[in-house]
């Protein structure tokens, strides 16, 4: 193959054959399709049987009092530990040149979203793919996050950045990581950039994430102010491996144990965290539900009935304001999403207490349960968005061999791409359900688990968990649901 | 596993197999039949969709035929599948196509003013 015959007419042929380019939430559009009315039944059915099986099963179920079993591995002898250096070394270096990468390819590039490495690397490679993996082989974001190497490498510059110039303030929690979060969410979801302008959206992270540590001191800023490394600490509970300092060395271990035990050996230190935790679910349910039938409907018929003496009967004429409202209405739901959830978790804790009879304050428990929601939280996320890898996988090929879309073929790679292969519908609306309830079981069993560890007696803590119950169920009932609702149009 | 947790994990596994069998073969609905020849009728006006529906829907299988009316030269795209027809001005124009790949892809309709806009969208059901 000729370098010069390639790309041009390649990529023109793949901007056309992927479907939907730009204006919806991604730049890649889901190939997806509502699951049909007899499975959501089916599995609203199977969330009920499975919860009950958990009841039944903590009802009767040795409390494990014990520590959970746990594997410690770290390299032994010189060569080992060296190589593990090393092999550090060379994953930050790389994290650091991805990032550097997505910046540049970015503003040099190719405009066209599908063709620039830089989207599908950041919002494919990273939020989706970096995050699943994580879910299986632990939190290693942690080890090489890049502006924690860009921090090392101005601390060897003698910048100091271990010395907090102004002292963290305990009531800021994790809000600035929270923010982040609902930015980067709105960026997603409203305005998802051109390469250039994300581009400039990290480089202003960047200064930004520097700046607080810088202000707040490294340790702080990265633990609480460093949105992608709170969002994949959390996701890290998950896993059935833990990446931690070894003890009386500085040297690090890693530590097996069981799947989702992670959440059971911490709790969120601010409510904060919390909320953090339940924008992680409702920015995904959000994400489903702002275009189907129902969300647009409910602002075009039930809102603007209601709202009808403010525009008047002609809605030609005021075309141009309901425009404004109906933006204003998609972006309100966005935000008022996670205060929504969490004063329904607010709730579901104090009737907790109520039924309870517990002396435990509210926001204790609140702290408490709260990582028992990350399993719903991460597998919706997965149901949610795992179509889009697999759509993105075929091209990923043929945008390294021509990062930024500059027409080059860097690996040689023969230009017949036939389309994204078809993916069998049943299979994904099986795996999405199928993940749904498996999160489901997850976390309704997380939550009993330390519920036996805070009250004394079972009963105590079986008759605890009705709300927290309901609230999971309805959690789970409500994406099943989501997912199948009809789209609308764009 | 102890004994609670294996009778709750035997007794779950079976509800839901059982669950699963009935509600899949009562409500399911799911058309088994040979594929259907299926036609539709949007008309566009300026931009919009004005008659014809929104959800164009099918069954992997079925073959789709759109006869579109459109005021004004324009293109119409169907993502995914990758038809794409020039509409004549005050005419019928007529496309044919296999739906063999089950999912959800936007109808677009490209005039001279905007670029994409997605006028219906069409629904291929898996067999």
């Amino acid at each position: 193959m000729k370098r010069a015959a390639f790309p041009a007419a390649l990529l023109a042929g793949l901007v056309l054959l992927l479907p939907g380019v730009v204006q919806a939430h991604s730049f890649v559009e889901p190939y997806t399709l509502p699951v049909p009315f007899w499975l959501y039944l089916y599995a609203c059915a199977a969330t009920l049987v499975l919860t009950f099986a958990a009841i039944g099963y903590f009802a009767r179920a040795p409390v494990a009092r014990r520590a959970p079993r746990a594997l410690a591995l770290h390299a032994r002898g010189r060569t080992a530990a060296l190589t593990t250096r090393w092999a550090l070394g060379l994953l930050r270096v790389g994290a650091v040149g991805c990032l550097l990468l997505t910046v540049v390819a970015g503003l040099l590039g190719t405009p066209s979203p599908l063709a620039n490495i830089s989207m599908t690397l950041f919002w494919i490679g990273f939020l989706l793919a970096f995050a699943y993996l994580t879910a299986l082989i632990g939190n290693v974001y942690e080890l090489v996050n890049p502006w924690k190497v860009i921090v090392s490498a101005a601390e060897a510059c003698r910048i100091d950045f271990a010395r907090p110039r102004v002292a963290y303030p305990v009531w800021l929690g994790y809000y600035p990581a929270f923010i982040f979060y609902v930015a980067l969410i709105w960026i997603e979801l409203f305005w998802l950039p051109k390469p250039a302008t994300l581009s400039l959206i990290l480089i202003a992270y960047s200064l930004a994430t520097l700046a607080g540590a810088w202000v707040f001191g490294k340790a702080l800023w990265f633990e609480r102010g460093e949105v992608f490394g709170v969002f994949f600490r959390l996701i890290g509970t998950l896993a059935p491996v833990a990446h931690e300092p070894r003890p009386g060395t500085t040297s690090w271990q890693v530590r097996l144990r069981l799947p989702f035990a992670g959440t059971l050996e911490e709790r969120p230190e601010h409510l904060s965290l919390v909320l953090f935790v339940l924008f992680m679910l409702s920015s995904t349910t959000y994400d489903g539900v702002h275009d189907t039938v129902f969300w647009v409907g409910l602002f075009w018929k039930n809102l603007l009935a209601l709202l009808q003496p403010l525009w008047g009967a002609d809605m030609a004429k005021a075309q141009a304001s309901l425009a404004t409202w109906y933006t204003l209405y998609q972006r309100a739901g966005l935000l008022l999403s996670p205060l929504l959830y969490f004063a329904v978790y607010m709730l579901v804790m104090a009737a907790t207490r109520a039924i309870a009879r517990t002396a435990v304050p509210l926001r204790e428990l609140a702290l408490q349960f709260a990582f028992s929601i990350i399993p719903i939280a991460f597998v919706y996320n997965v149901a949610h968005y795992y179509t889009l890898i697999l759509m993105q996988l075929p091209l990923v090929p043929y945008i390294a061999s021509d990062p930024f879309g500059f027409g080059w073929n860097l690996f040689g790679i023969a230009p017949d791409f036939a389309g994204p292969a078809p993916l069998d519908m049943a299979i994904i609306w099986h795996t999405e359900v199928a993940l749904i309830l498996a999160g489901h079981v997850a976390s309704v069993c997380l939550a009993h688990v330390i519920a036996l560890r805070l009250f004394p007696s079972r009963r105590q803590a079986l008759i605890s968990q009705l709300p927290m119950l309901l609230l999971m169920m309805a959690y789970t009932i409500m994406g099943l649901w989501v997912l199948s609702l009809p789209l609308a149009l764009h | 596993m102890n004994r609670p947790g294996a009778i709750s994990a035997a007794v779950a596994v079976l509800l839901l197999a059982g669950l699963y069998v009935a509600l899949r073969n009562s409500t399911a609905g799911l058309p088994s039949g040979p594929p259907q020849a299926r036609a539709y009728h949007p008309s566009i006006r300026g931009e919009r969709l004005v008659s014809g529906p929104e959800l164009i829907t099918a069954t992997e299988g079925d073959t789709v035929t759109l006869f579109v009316t459109a005021d004004r030269a324009a293109a119409l795209h169907i993502h995914g599948y990758e038809q794409e027809i020039v509409l004549e001005p005050a005419g019928e124009t007529t496309l044919t196509f296999t739906a063999n790949r089950a999912g959800r892809y936007g109808v677009d309709f490209h005039g001279a003013e905007h670029g994409h806009i997605e006028v219906a969208a069409l629904e291929v059901k898996p067999l």
